[in-house]
């Protein structure tokens, strides 16, 4: 499985919405002070709204990148740190990774135990 | 007063971020919070928050072996309604949360006792057993994860709050009634469809409010008035 590279775009935060009849996840980018705040003392009273939708959480401190709501998302990767961060699952599951410079080749990634989950 | 469940609510972030922000709403007397938390890295804990006031830890994050972590929390006398959890990182991560919350527990030293374990364990079902709750009819409640992707039904002596799919199959459970008398007490899940996997646990058992005792909303009043 071939991952996509993205743009990094620095850190970010986002309040993440699900459709009320659809159940569609929609993300939109905030400040960090907009973030901030809704962990402050009774900061729930500033939950964002979105019409038709419902609030589900709020994300600090994002990995951000090139797509239109910033969210990186599976099979996806940027240049990070010294390394890249990729999202993908592995064999337990989880996404995001953090890989070094090694670990990616032409868009593929090449530690060996993720190299038979991926294909 | 005996203790109740309240109320649970579970998220996740998307990819990778430093902070994880849900609400969670928290009804009735004498109240406790607890919020099990897991991230997929070295990172360390900053803190967990209820409406700006930290939790207090059950266990220290657990080093899972896998580069994970997993960590439990509680905070006495959360403050009532719908209020913002915050779970904050010292770096990015996959985060994972989950709120519970009870009514009539212990406002004092609410925590009895705690058991924690990590590694792999397969099979359809899964038992984990504490072995030495201290006060009557305390309640556990179990953090643990079952990450093949299993549906998870409850087994005896447990009723199962939360079951998350999106990072590592995290599950909330708990004893669902009184453990009366105290003791050894075993928990179960079932995994349907196959083998599950089921990876690292932290049970704590907490205690009910002593008889007798006032109501922590009451006492809220007081000392307000």
């Amino acid at each position: 499985m071939r991952l996509t590279k993205k743009q990094y775009m620095g850190v970010g935060y986002v309040h993440a919405f699900i459709n009320d009849e659809t159940g569609e996840v929609k993300y939109i980018p905030c400040s960090e002070l907009d973030y901030t705040r809704l962990g402050e003392k009774d900061g729930h009273r500033l939950n964002p709204i979105l019409e038709g939708f419902t609030w589900h959480h709020s994300e600090g401190g994002t990995i951000s990148c090139d797509n239109p709501d910033t969210v990186l998302r599976e099979n996806e990767y940027v240049d990070y740190e010294d390394g890249y961060f990729a999202m993908f699952k592995d064999e337990k599951g989880r996404y995001g990774q953090k890989l070094s410079l090694s670990e990616i080749v032409n868009n593929e990634v090449v530690i060996e135990k993720y190299v038979n989950i991926l294909r | 007063m005996s203790i109740s469940y309240d109320n649970s609510t579970k998220a996740n972030t998307t990819g990778a971020a430093s902070s994880l922000t849900f609400a969670h709403t928290v009804s009735g007397a004498n109240r406790i919070l607890f919020v099990d938390a897991y991230w997929n890295s070295s990172r360390t804990k900053t803190s967990i928050t209820y409406n700006a006031v930290t939790l207090t830890e059950v266990v220290a994050p657990l080093d899972t072996g896998g580069g994970e972590r997993h960590g439990m929390d509680y905070l006495i006398a959360p403050a009532t309604g719908a209020n913002n959890v915050v779970i904050t990182l010292s770096g990015s991560a996959a985060i994972v949360g989950i709120a519970s919350s009870y009514a009539g527990a212990d406002q004092g030293s609410p925590i009895d006792t705690v058991r924690t374990e990590i590694g792999l364990e397969t099979g359809t079902t899964y038992a984990e057993t504490i072995t030495n709750t201290i006060v009557d009819n305390c309640w556990a409640i179990w953090g643990t994860r079952e990450y093949a992707g299993r549906t998870i039904t409850a087994g005896a002596n447990t009723t199962v709050r939360q079951r998350e799919l999106v990072h590592y199959g995290m599950i909330v459970a708990d004893s669902g009634a009184a453990i009366t008398p105290a003791g050894a007490y075993t928990l179960n899940l079932n995994a349907g469809g196959g083998s599950g996997n089921w990876y690292s646990d932290i049970i704590a058992t907490f205690k009910p409010v002593a008889a007798g005792a006032a109501p922590s909303t009451q006492l809220m009043m007081m000392g307000v008035g």
